[in-house]
């Protein structure tokens, strides 16, 4: 019965862009509520996610991200730079009033990094709930985005996320890795 | 040019959204809008943009304006570059200078910014013509390209002030680089009972708060039908007339709802047999473009704050209910006089079906309960078809009795 609150199709643009971005950038929401600088208890994030708030961002949050999205993507070696625009729509795009549905990111809009963390961390995905190789990962997500990955294409990306502490390995001797 | 009265205020403003009033007010200079040029294609109100690039005023550009200046202007890119700067610190002083018009000299005074950077911007005269590259056309060119519209019936619908300007840059008389100027004026003109030919009516906003422009739905009372005989014996001979006469009615239920002229003889109605009413009067003078629509719309505490309690004791959010009212072209007209919001209620809107008047009886409930059994399935509302239509009975109580409570006050 609970329907998706009505909101203009700018900010529902704009909020599924950011979430499109946060997401191959590997970014909790957390992280994004530390880059907006609001306490983490008030999770104006989930709110503004939330198909049933019409909470949106403001140009001040834009600037923020746009500048914090720069950095997280240089030290990832994507060497990608953001810009408040790179949020907006198009010129052309029609004002309208919209049901507030944000985005279900699919992992064929993703590469290997996005992907990953797509399915390990926002989408909970059981397959890590168990130890897999390195190989196994990489047909795990290339199958959920539709690609011919190997485990070369995972190497880096597993040992990164190992660093980040979304992944354990198993041992030093025993490359297989799970959920923490 | 010398300023008097000199003062100076220490403020801050969000940096991005400074950026982005100065991003348009060089574009506007650049391209030869005024202030007011711009805050009329918004829609909202005419000093919008006068205000914004007030520094001592918290008035922001929206992304949604932000977009809608974009379109005026052209442009592809549509926002200052980031702003490493998150905050300014900015040392505003302001005086009256030349013509009584208020001058604002801002120093940014972040210690981050370096060298000083310091800006001056003098008030605007709202009928200010800057001038411009932009291809603007005459006064009278315009006008007649307007007057074209209106016979052709461009104005029977809700126009914003951008779609009237996307309709002239899609000619091939004005084109892609027309300069609103004249436009705004002759839409000033068409408004203006004193001056103008007050042919269209500006008192509505679209649900961005925009104003919307078009020519009212009235038409002069001929024919000799049942119904507009009534009418014309009680002096009544335009439809806007009774339209406003059907309002004035008390919200109260008729004793015989097939009699079509109840209302004449109960001096009462509810929103089926007022807009019934109407409908009939339209169809007997030939006027069909007027359509009677029964609406389905979430009623809840928001839009019916008499039922909020009564919800909650029942556990529900709201209730899909029936409403009857008028539609021409793309807008809704209300008349039943109990002060709905057509823009608002339009947001409510479940489902809408036209309807004719003899369908205001058995047609109306019969759907009614139809939608209901099915929003009860498909929802798993934990009762019946009869305990819900029970509730909404018990709803519509609580609306009268706080309605009649309101007349007896106003009376």
């Amino acid at each position: 019965m609970k329907k998706p609150v009505l909101i203009s199709s700018i900010a529902l643009y704009i909020i599924n862009k950011i979430k499109v971005i946060r997401i191959s950038l590997e970014l909790t929401t957390r992280d994004i509520q530390k880059i907006l600088e609001l306490s983490d208890d008030g999770n104006i994030l989930g709110a503004i996610e939330s198909n049933f708030n019409p909470a949106k961002y403001h140009d001040e949050h834009l600037n923020k991200l746009a500048k914090a999205f720069t950095i997280e993507s240089q030290e990832k070696n994507l060497d990608t730079s953001y810009d408040i625009n790179d949020f907006y729509p198009p010129v052309d795009f029609e004002e309208n009033m919209v049901e507030k549905i944000v985005i279900k990111i699919q992992p064929t809009e993703l590469k290997q990094t996005g992907v990953l963390y797509l399915l390990l961390v926002e989408e909970k995905d059981s397959f890590f709930d168990e130890w897999h190789s390195t190989k196994e990962i990489a047909h795990h997500c290339g199958s959920k985005a539709e690609k011919n990955w190997e485990a070369k294409d995972f190497t880096a990306i597993i040992d990164l996320a190992v660093r980040k502490g979304t992944l354990l390995r198993k041992s030093d001797n025993e490359a297989l890795f799970k959920r923490p | 040019m010398t300023a008097k009265r000199k003062k100076t205020v220490h403020t801050t403003f969000p940096a991005i959204s400074f950026d982005k009033v100065m991003f348009f007010h060089k574009i506007r200079i650049e391209k030869g809008y005024s202030a007011f040029e711009c805050s009329f294609m918004i829609g909202k109100h005419n000093f919008l943009i006068r205000d914004a690039e007030n520094p001592l005023k918290k008035t922001l550009i929206d992304p949604e304006d932000s977009l809608v200046l974009a379109k005026v202007f052209g442009l592809e890119i549509y926002n200052p570059p980031c702003n490493p700067v998150d905050y300014y610190k900015l040392d505003v002083t302001f005086s009256i200078v030349a013509r009584k018009k208020m001058q604002w000299k801002i120093v940014f005074a972040n210690d981050e910014i370096k060298p000083l950077r310091t800006l001056t911007i003098i008030e605007e005269n709202k009928e200010i013509e800057l001038p411009t590259s932009s291809f603007l056309s005459t006064y009278d060119d315009v006008q007649e390209y307007f007057k074209k519209l209106i016979a052709e019936g461009y104005f029977n619908s809700t126009r914003t002030a951008l779609d009237i300007l996307k309709k002239y840059r899609e000619s091939d008389e004005f084109g892609a680089d027309f300069h609103p100027r004249y436009l705004i004026q002759n839409i000033r003109y068409y408004l203006n009972k004193k001056s103008g030919e007050p042919i269209l009516f500006d008192r509505r906003t679209n649900q961005f708060s925009r104003r919307l422009y078009f020519k009212p739905f009235d038409f002069e009372i001929l024919s000799s039908g049942l119904i507009s005989t009534a009418f014309l014996s009680s002096g009544i001979n335009t439809f806007q007339k009774a339209g406003n006469w059907v309002s004035s009615l008390t919200y109260r239920r008729n004793h015989d709802k097939e009699n079509e002229l109840a209302l004449f003889k109960d001096l009462c109605g509810t929103c089926s047999t007022k807009h019934a009413l109407l409908k009939r009067l339209a169809d007997e003078n030939g006027k069909n473009e007027l359509k009677l629509i029964l609406g389905l719309f979430k009623m809840d505490g928001s839009n019916t704050p008499a039922i909020k309690d009564l919800l909650k004791e029942h556990n529900l959010p709201y209730i899909p209910e029936a409403h009857n009212y008028s539609r021409v072209s793309n807008y809704i007209m209300d008349f039943t006089g109990i002060g709905i919001n057509e823009t608002k209620f339009e947001l409510d809107i479940l489902k809408e079906i036209e309807i004719q008047a003899d369908q205001i009886t058995d047609f109306k409930v019969q759907y009614h309960r139809e939608y209901l059994a099915q929003w009860i399935e498909d929802n798993k509302i934990p009762y019946s078809l009869d305990e819900l239509w029970a509730i909404r009975e018990e709803c519509i109580r609580v609306i009268v009795s706080a309605e009649n409570r309101l007349y007896k006050t106003l009376n």
